[in-house]
């Protein structure tokens, strides 16, 4: 008799695919400026902050079972409230500014939760999440110190002050590599709440939470919990992308850029963590290969999600588990 | 005998319609309460008011002598009350293992131990192994890694019964735990209650349809119709109380 726990969620990509897949994208990432072009460096750059942002999101969505539709003002909050701090005090370490980003977007999560929570069920949850979130932007877009509709611009990439030695984030491809290290911590953070205990728990809040308050967990608390965490790492993400845009404006806080995550999720799998991630990166490559197909590129992105959505009800990676299943029991059944 | 728990006076309605009106009810240590009563006559209503699920207009709940009345269903759990659901309630896409770890983690937190912390990866070693031994004395072990999504009608009770005895409460409610259920295992289901009982000391609190079992499991009998305790006490007197007989036995000749 096996005791060998089967950890939940511990994805489709048993064996050894999983961890090769994720080297070879992490191996890509962190040559991109070695042999592309400043464009795509730059694309990438951008790609990797919408990474965490929907693995972020789908801590609430895929996990837990919550639909927001207010993310973007996390994003928004934690890129300008670390571009602000940046410009009033730019004396400040910029891990400080980046911390203060995260906090802002902690602090914004824990109001907008201990409003929208009171309604969890579908459509209110989104529908508030939706009101909160536009007003954040409404907020953003009348603050003069914020630069009102025109937005924060000339965001300077700082210096990083070791003692021993100093990195200048504005040369080079630094910055870019700024932004790699950051998400892969992000990013493990994440996995780690997604696979662990607690990601345990949201999971069977998900599926059922009569029976997990019977099991003595205060199911509201523990939302609140994958929505404040959710909301900080939502907010670093954004506040890491505002130095390398160097340019934000409302648009980040509006609701069309709280579906991104959300279109990511479905493209990619919400089920699976690594899910959104794909999306974004598939998502991303659609855009940038559609770029010059002028007034078509909408056309022909629209049709190929629309395509993705209804062929794939679990995303890219749900049908690439399915496959890998059949595959399996197709041999199985060829051996017996 | 003392009293595990004690209702009075409660009174429960929705916008339109009245549910429970002047509800009192004690159940002592170590009783096997049954409550019957015709459907929609408040049984599952008075469930959870008495769970914590829901509150009432007006009343108290007192549990081992303390004002539960205003605590929240987990926090009563906390205190020693279990629950399990007419439709068993489990968590479909995990195994019956993932299920039953589960669990045994939230009993960890409730007790605070290092095996509860919420930045655990892997489940402790010694809870995969309780679980393990848990299922293995439901009869569950041989399904340990199939979805629980996929178990009979018989097995998501027992393994629903599993986690709700995992935490280890003094009291449980079981909502009609033989429901739907093939006579043999409505008889395994019956000798399971009436050891736990006898053996682990439980309370239990039970509604259940089915005359047969409800004869045999209760030590007490209330009966409750349209909102009101008709009757109880004594199982083998209430059957006899003439109002009884006439609103429920008579009509249905036995059986609801």
């Amino acid at each position: 008799m096996t005791t060998k726990p089967n950890i939940p969620q511990a994805g489709g990509n048993a064996g050894m695919v999983g961890p090769v897949l994720i080297a070879v994208a992490l191996a890509v990432f962190a040559t991109l400026p070695l042999w592309a072009e400043k464009g795509l460096v730059f694309l990438a750059g951008i790609v990797m902050a919408q990474i965490v942002f929907a693995l972020a999101f789908n801590l609430i969505f895929g996990l837990t079972g919550l639909v927001s539709f207010g993310q973007a003002a996390f994003f928004a909050a934690g890129a300008y409230a670390s571009a602000w701090l940046a410009r009033m005090a730019p004396d400040l370490p910029f891990f400080l500014t980046l911390a203060f980003g995260g906090a802002v977007g902690a602090v914004l999560a824990w109001v907008i939760g201990l409003v929208a929570l009171r309604r969890a069920s579908g459509i209110y949850f989104a529908i508030l999440t939706l009101a909160l979130g536009q007003l954040v932007y409404t907020a953003i877009g009348k603050t003069t110190a914020l630069g009102r509709e025109d937005g924060l611009i000339g965001i300077a990439r700082p210096v990083l002050d070791f003692g021993l030695f100093r990195i200048n984030l504005a040369a080079g491809d630094n910055y870019y590599y700024l932004i790699l290290v950051a998400s892969v911590v992000l990013i493990f953070c994440l996995w780690w709440v997604w696979h662990g205990s607690l990601g345990r728990i949201l999971s069977a809040i998900r599926q059922e939470p009569e029976r997990v308050r019977f099991l003595g967990v205060n199911v509201r608390r523990y939302r609140e919990y994958a929505f404040v965490i959710s909301g900080t790492v939502t907010a670093l993400a954004g506040a890491l992308m505002a130095p390398w845009s160097q340019i934000i404006t409302p648009m980040i806080a509006h609701w069309s850029y709280s579906a991104l995550p959300i279109l990511f999720c479905l493209l990619g799998g919400s089920a699976r963590f690594w899910g959104p991630a794909v999306g974004a990166v598939v998502f991303a490559g659609l855009e940038h290969s559609t770029r010059t197909m002028v007034g078509m590129a909408e056309l022909v992105v629209g049709g190929a999600l629309l395509v993705v959505v209804l062929a794939m009800p679990g995303g890219i990676l749900g049908a690439l588990a399915a496959l890998r299943q059949k595959y399996v029991t197709d041999r199985r059944g060829a051996a017996e | 005998m003392t009293n595990l728990l004690e209702a009075k006076g409660i009174n429960f309605a929705y916008p339109s319609v009245r549910v429970l009106t002047d509800v009192d009810i004690t159940v002592q240590a170590n009783e096997s309460h049954v409550i019957i009563g015709p459907n929609g006559a408040g049984k599952t209503t008075l469930f959870k008011v008495l769970s914590g699920e829901m509150f009432p207009q007006s009343g108290t709940v007192h549990y081992s002598g303390e004002n539960v009345t205003g605590l929240d269903a987990w926090q009563r759990v906390h205190r020693g009350i279990g629950r399990t659901f007419q439709v068993a309630r489990l968590f479909a896409d995990q195994t019956v293992l993932n299920n039953a770890i589960l669990a045994l983690e939230c009993r960890e937190r409730i007790a605070g131990t290092p095996q509860g912390r919420w930045w655990r990866l892997r489940p402790a070693p010694e809870l995969v192994d309780e679980a393990m031994a848990r299922l293995e004395s439901y009869g569950l072990a041989a399904r340990a890694q199939d979805r629980a999504a996929v178990l009979s009608h018989g097995d998501k009770k027992r393994l629903e019964l599993l986690l709700t005895l995992s935490l280890h409460p003094k009291l449980i409610m079981l909502d009609e735990p033989t429901a739907g259920m093939a006579p043999d295992d409505r008889r395994a289901v019956v000798e399971m209650i009436n050891r736990l009982r006898a053996e682990e000391g439980l309370t239990l609190l039970l509604t259940e349809h089915d005359m047969e079992v409800v004869f045999d499991l209760a030590t007490r009998l209330t009966v409750l119709n349209h909102g009101q305790i008709i009757a109880s006490g004594d199982p083998a007197e209430v059957r006899r109380d003439p109002m009884v007989h006439e609103i429920y036995f008579g009509k249905r000749g036995g059986h609801a």
